[in-house]
């Protein structure tokens, strides 16, 4: 196939913005999954961003099937663009502090990985538009670009959990610069010459297993943290396995001592990335592993293959009408309208979730990074457990005092709650952030402490 | 060695609790060598002598106030000085007078038993108001005024004052003002029957308190208070602090409720009773350790609360407990 005949199918240049525009969605949505799996919990901005897949893929299936003006695509550009910008601006408030004034960004930015992040999306997202714009200028076909975009951030995804994973620093620099290789050669590849693979089924089962192998790969290098956040989105599906083993393999001995013992110096806790089995079971964590990336693997070969086959639908039909024409009936156009009806919902929700954001943000005299430090987050969520429960707070009790009234209470040693007690108030009044993946495992032993709680009803006020 | 020295005066922020919690800890099991069970008192002594404070003891007789106060001054390597307070007492018998020296034809100040580094004022309710008034400036501002002129006191600085709460006849109660200047104000109760038991066989054939050595010196005290003025208090257990003495001024049965100078203390005191515990930063439980000790003595029960039979530790207790603890 020549790239003259790729060039006869040129279309306007707004909607392949526009589609461009939904592209940052998928990174968003794909990052910021990678971020809740590797954090552990699905966090608002995680929500929010997947929330925005749907969008990302109405606009997909709605846009080469439209034909609007230039000037109604740029309003809509516009628009996109602005949600886009409106859903940054939250997540860049929700899961970074940020600077308190101009002089202090330089410091931010080199020193906060989650801008780092955000920037590699937002960047990747610009790419993308502008790379788009030149290829229809150029006359070339969006869906090809798309496709190969799609691969590409595809590996990126991939890379972005390894690196994550290895707990390795990589400067912002170098992933932009890879993406841009990467996404920039798939993209031109895909475009030009629609060499992607036969689409045979034997194709499509080696790369699915070749994923697979990935996964299986990124499995062995990720960290025990990353094994843990796999566990917590998973926890729901174990929660009875793991009660099995509980009762199986109960807890070893009675924390009672480490109750409230007042601290002594010694060594510093050693540290995550140290494969040990502290426990018997524990080896059945690997084979959760294996299944959700197994899972994910699964799910990539998928896309890979959707996009494949749609690459070679359209491939050829191409060839038997070269002249691809848009179909402007009422039909095509209802999936526009529910799609903007979609789009102003959402856009409603981020902006209410901003307003929310930035009125925490000003009203809070607490420091934003102190909102998110672990320790508080898990204990407060800890706290929410106990309240559903019946076994609420009350508003004058010290966290000690709370966790000593429910000691006789708690199924097991209960020294769970007095280290997760301990590790809160060491951030909270003291601000001495504690170790994340240790506070992950504890949460995860204390949620399912919390479910055998016994439940009361408890009239009494409570916070 | 230069360094070494400097690294041992001012050590990080998070090490505070590891420096101060052993140093503490000998200090009070010094003073246990002769005091039975009275870990919570000695503890309080303690935090008072870090922040500055100064101390009521305030009890029933025989039940060791006098003793602790001595048992701590030994384990303190400073002055001690006695002062019995009777109906009969003057202010120059405390601070101290200026004699004439005949021989020089000069007058020569004879420093009187408030320049010490500990003080002990016995049965200080037993002294007139005029004799008790004269304590209010040492305490205070740590410093006496003889005749115009001013003497400053030596540091640190403890005034150990008893009184009997029970026997009132003969005594002149402590004005509002002069208790505010005390810290807190501590009473032991009863010893359990085995404490009474060990009390009996530790005192058998000699007393403990002529072996005690002194366990730290004034510099390395005032050391340590420097170093609990550093403390984290995080900005939520500041207005904590806060709310904890303001509740006081609104609780029902309560007059007079604790002053700014409380909210002062009990900040300082907490501040202590972290860094004795072993910790850099403050934690609700320390200030609800030490509202009672630190507030009671400075509030007025109305008179209807006291008929009512409601004492200023309940009330002390009512109001901490109004207060919602920051989480």
């Amino acid at each position: 196939m020549s790239e003259a005949s790729i060039r006869s199918s040129a279309q306007p240049v707004a909607p392949v913005m526009l589609f461009m525009a939904m592209e940052l969605a998928w990174i968003a949505a794909i990052a910021f999954a990678g971020e809740a799996l590797i954090a552990g919990t699905v966090s608002a901005s995680a929500i929010a961003a997947l929330g925005f897949y749907p969008a990302a893929w109405l606009a997909g299936r709605a846009l080469p099937r439209l034909a609007v003006s230039d000037l109604a695509g740029s309003a809509i550009l516009i628009g996109a663009f602005a949600i886009g910008a409106i859903l940054l601006g939250w997540l860049t408030l929700h899961s970074a502090e940020p600077p308190a004034g101009l002089a202090g960004i330089w410091d931010w930015l080199r020193g906060n990985s989650d801008a780092h992040r955000l920037i590699f999306v937002l960047v990747v997202a610009i790419f993308c538009a502008l790379r788009g714009v030149i290829l229809a200028a150029r006359g070339l076909d969006t869906g090809g670009v798309a496709m190969g975009f799609q691969t590409g951030l595809i590996v990126l995804f991939a890379l972005f959990l390894s690196i994550a994973g290895l707990g390795v620093a990589v400067p912002a620099g170098a992933i932009l610069v890879s993406a841009f290789i990467v996404c920039g050669l798939l993209a031109l590849w895909a475009a030009r010459s629609g060499q992607g693979g036969s689409g045979s089924p034997i194709a499509v089962i080696l790369g699915v297993l070749a994923v697979a192998g990935l996964g299986g790969g990124m499995m062995l290098v990720a960290d025990p943290s990353l094994m843990n956040a796999i566990l917590a989105a998973l926890a729901w599906i174990g929660r009875g396995i793991a009660a099995f083993l509980d009762w199986l393999f109960p807890a070893p001995e009675s924390y009672d001592d480490m109750l409230f013992a007042e601290p002594t110096p010694g060594p510093a806790p050693s540290g995550p990335g140290q494969r040990t089995f502290a426990e018997p079971w524990q080896w059945l964590r690997v084979v959760y592993g294996i299944f959700f990336f197994g899972a994910l693997a699964l799910m990539i070969g998928m896309i890979l293959m959707n996009n494949l086959s749609a690459l070679l639908r359209w491939l050829r039909s191409f060839k038997r009408t070269p002249d691809l024409s848009y179909d402007r009936s009422g039909e095509r156009f209802r999936g526009l309208l529910d799609f903007l009806a979609m789009l102003a919902r959402a856009a409603r929700a981020a902006a209410l979730a901003f307003r929310d954001a930035i009125k925490r943000w000003f009203a809070s005299l607490r420091p934003a990074e102190r909102e998110q430090a672990g320790a508080t987050r898990y204990y407060r969520s800890v706290l929410r457990r106990l309240r559903g429960r019946g076994w609420g707070r009350r508003a004058h009790e010290t966290p000690r005092e709370y966790a000593l009234r429910l000691k006789p209470e708690w199924p097991g040693p209960g020294g769970e709650l007095a280290l997760m007690t301990r590790a809160f108030e060491e951030e909270r009044y003291g601000a001495r952030p504690r170790r994340e993946g240790r506070l992950r495992t504890l949460f995860r032993k204390l949620r399912r402490s919390v479910n055998r709680i016994t439940f009361r009803n408890d009239n009494e006020p409570t916070r | 060695m230069n360094q070494h020295v400097e690294a041992q005066a001012t050590p990080e922020k998070d090490d505070i609790g590891a420096v101060v919690r052993p140093a503490a800890m000998r200090l009070i099991e010094s003073v246990e060598r002769v005091m039975v069970g009275k870990r919570d008192s000695v503890t309080l002594l303690l935090v008072a002598l870090l922040c500055e404070g100064h101390v009521l003891l305030e009890d029933i007789p025989g039940m060791g106030k006098t003793l602790m106060a001595k048992a701590l001054a030994r384990s303190l390597d400073g002055d001690f000085k006695r002062v019995q307070f009777t109906p009969d007492l003057l202010p120059s018998d405390v601070t101290g007078l200026n004699i004439y020296d005949q021989r020089e034809n000069v007058f020569r100040f004879r420093a009187g038993p408030i320049i010490a580094n500990v003080v002990l004022a016995d049965e200080i309710n037993r002294a007139t108001p005029r004799t008790q008034a004269c304590m209010l400036e040492a305490m205070e501002e740590r410093q006496v005024t003889v005749d115009g002129e001013t003497h400053i006191l030596p540091r640190p600085f403890l005034v150990l004052a008893t009184q009997n709460p029970v026997e009132q006849e003969g005594t002149f109660p402590l004005p509002e003002a002069q208790l505010d200047r005390f810290l807190m104000s501590i009473g032991h109760g009863y010893p359990s029957e085995d404490e009474e038991d060990e009390i009996i066989l530790r005192f058998e054939r000699e007393n403990p308190l002529e072996a005690l050595t002194p366990v730290m010196t004034g510099a390395e005290l005032i050391r340590l208070q420097a170093l609990c003025r550093r403390v984290t208090v995080e900005q939520s257990m500041r207005r904590y602090i806060i709310r904890v003495a303001r509740a006081t001024r609104e609780q029902a049965g309560v007059h007079l409720g604790a002053s700014p100078r409380a909210t002062q203390r009990l900040y300082a005191a907490s501040q202590a009773l972290a860094a004795v515990r072993g910790r850099s930063y403050v934690l609700p439980d320390d200030v609800k350790d030490l509202a009672v000790p630190v507030l009671a003595h400075r509030i007025v029960v109305s008179t209807e609360a006291r008929l009512r039979g409601r004492s200023r530790e309940d009330l002390v207790r009512e109001s901490v407990a109004s207060v919602a603890v920051p989480v």
